[in-house]
């Protein structure tokens, strides 16, 4: 047994099966991938890594298992999904989700190649990137662990509902315990902040996966979910933060594309443990097709930027036709990022949950939730970030009307 | 310092990743005001999902009847939705449909006449 500090659980025990997974090479990995990407460069102490993150949820899941009712589940095994949970994230982690989509219009063959090498067969995705490549790496480069992949493909990409996947994907799981409590910590702020030994003992999860609060718990309910609210709002869709990652989106895309990043980095084992943030800042400073993209991160040279929020977003993007998507990424892509867009939507999803007032059990999922707890308004942001006048102006042009102030 | 003008809404709009969202959560809010239940609403926008050809179901999830969009935010209506369909055919083809996607050759699913035809109707070939 080993007992890690750690400055929001203080201490995460793990024992010798546990350790040898974290000892191998590719859970290593995550210490060289930063939880929030670009985050630092507008919150400056926010560097912590997948590595810690990965031991907290590990952490919470244990306990989450350990006042469980029913334990028809293979505990072993569980506690080693939410150990192994982000195993397949790359470099700055869900930016590398969007250098994919980007890449998905800029090189269609190149983005289908990297899905079929990892596994990924039919044409339709249902998880995300590094959901899918996360399965893949267990499952080719790391040992033993088939079970663990085999326990992912069911809850990530079938989706199968259940205990398990409350466990690690849903409203309260174990992920969200922890990556608010460390993101707060480490942001600076002080909005994620939650009595995780409260929530603990006044939530319960029934057999079928549900998540049971009592009326003394409505408040702790009520207090993560607008805690996860306004980290959304104010931390993780701040507009500077969101178009640095798309900078960084756009440039990591090209970089795929022009092969300075080869197919086999990011699919073949023997590169992938050595595929970190640092491979990627390398390549930028390295390269001058890349420099742009370089001063914007290193020598903090901005973007302009011109922001659409609530109800304008709303209007904006709900109208959207989907015939025009790729026509937009085409202008995207022939501005060679000089232009950028970043859209964020803040609500308050709550499903799977069940408030037990006076004895009576109320499934949220199946009444008009805004009865019984409180629920904020979504927030939706549009953040278009540009170098240049001129190339703004070609996309005021050709996207949006001449109705600005 | 950056350079920050708001804007009102455009006549002609045009938008980059994750419009997925907005586009299907504006579909799942006619559908609502139209009268269909939330589970028919959210299985008929995996359905026109998939007969628009979008390869990204990331953000559905199957539910016990039918399949629903996770990250469905209340939006407006914009564009009407004229589709008049049986809520227990969609459920159930969308539920199928589901299990032929993410079961790959184990997904083997038997479809009723009345499910193909929809699947037909809405040009899914899958």
């Amino acid at each position: 047994m080993k007992r890690i500090r750690d400055p929001i659980h203080g201490y995460v025990e793990l024992d010798d099966e546990i350790l040898k997974i974290v000892d191998n090479e590719f859970f290593q990995r995550l210490r060289y991938i930063k939880q929030n990407g670009l985050a630092y460069l507008v919150f400056p102490s926010a560097n912590h890594t997948r590595f810690e993150h990965s031991l907290g949820t590990f952490h919470i899941a244990s306990m989450m298992i350990n006042n469980l009712e029913s334990k028809d589940i293979d505990v072993d095994v569980m506690k080693k999904v939410a150990l192994l949970h982000d195993i397949g994230h790359l470099p700055f982690s869900h930016t590398f989700e969007d250098a994919m989509k980007i890449l998905f219009y800029m090189d269609n063959s190149k983005y289908m190649e990297i899905m079929s090498k990892i596994g990924v067969k039919t044409p339709y995705e249902t998880a995300k990137f590094h959901e899918y490549l996360g399965i893949f790496i267990l499952k080719n480069c790391m040992e033993g662990l088939e079970d663990v992949a085999n326990k992912m493909e069911e809850i990530y990409v079938k989706k199968k509902g259940g205990i398990e996947k409350s466990l690690i994907s849903s409203t309260f799981d174990a992920d969200r315990l922890d990556y608010l409590q460390r993101d707060s910590y480490y942001f600076g702020v002080r909005y994620g902040l939650i009595p995780l030994d409260r929530i603990l003992t006044v939530m319960r999860i029934n057999s079928s996966g549900k998540y049971v609060f009592d009326s003394k718990g409505r408040d702790d309910l009520e207090h993560f979910l607008i805690a996860r609210y306004h980290m959304y709002s104010a931390v993780y869709s701040h507009p500077v933060k969101g178009l640095m990652d798309m900078v960084m989106a756009f440039a990591i895309a090209k970089m795929i594309k022009d092969n300075v990043i080869s197919v086999e980095d990011l699919t073949s084992c023997e590169k992938i443990v050595n595929f970190t943030d640092d491979f990627i800042l390398m390549k930028l400073k390295e390269n001058q097709s890349y420099r742009q993209f370089y001063e914007t991160i290193y020598k903090r040279i901005k973007y302009k930027k011109k922001i659409l929020e609530d109800q304008d977003a709303d209007n904006f993007i709900s109208k959207y036709p989907k015939e025009k998507e790729k026509e937009l990424y085409d202008f995207i892509i022939r501005s060679d990022g000089r232009l950028v867009i970043y859209n964020s939507k803040t609500d308050m999803p709550v499903e799977n949950v069940i408030l037990n007032i006076q004895g009576k059990e109320i499934d949220l999922d199946k009444v008009d939730k805004t009865k019984y707890i409180n629920i904020p308004k979504c927030r939706i942001k549009i953040v278009i970030g540009y170098k240049d006048d001129e190339t703004y102006k070609e996309f005021e042009k050709n996207y949006l009307s001449n109705k600005l102030i | 310092m950056y350079n920050e003008i708001h804007l009102v809404l455009p006549e002609h709009i045009l938008f980059m990743i994750s419009l997925q969202r907005f586009r299907i959560s504006s579909i799942i809010s006619c559908l609502i005001q139209k009268g269909y239940d939330e589970v028919t609403a959210h299985s008929v926008s995996f359905l026109l999902a998939l007969s628009e050809g979008d390869k990204d179901l990331s953000d559905f999830e199957p539910t016990e009847d039918g399949v629903k969009y996770t990250q469905f935010v209340e939006t407006q209506c914009f564009n009407g939705f004229k589709l008049d369909l049986p809520s227990d055919v969609v459920k159930s083809l969308a539920k199928k449909l589901w299990i032929k996607i993410t079961d790959g050759s184990r997904g083997e699913v038997t479809f009723t006449e009345e499910e193909l035809n929809l699947m037909k109707k809405l040009g899914i070939n899958i």
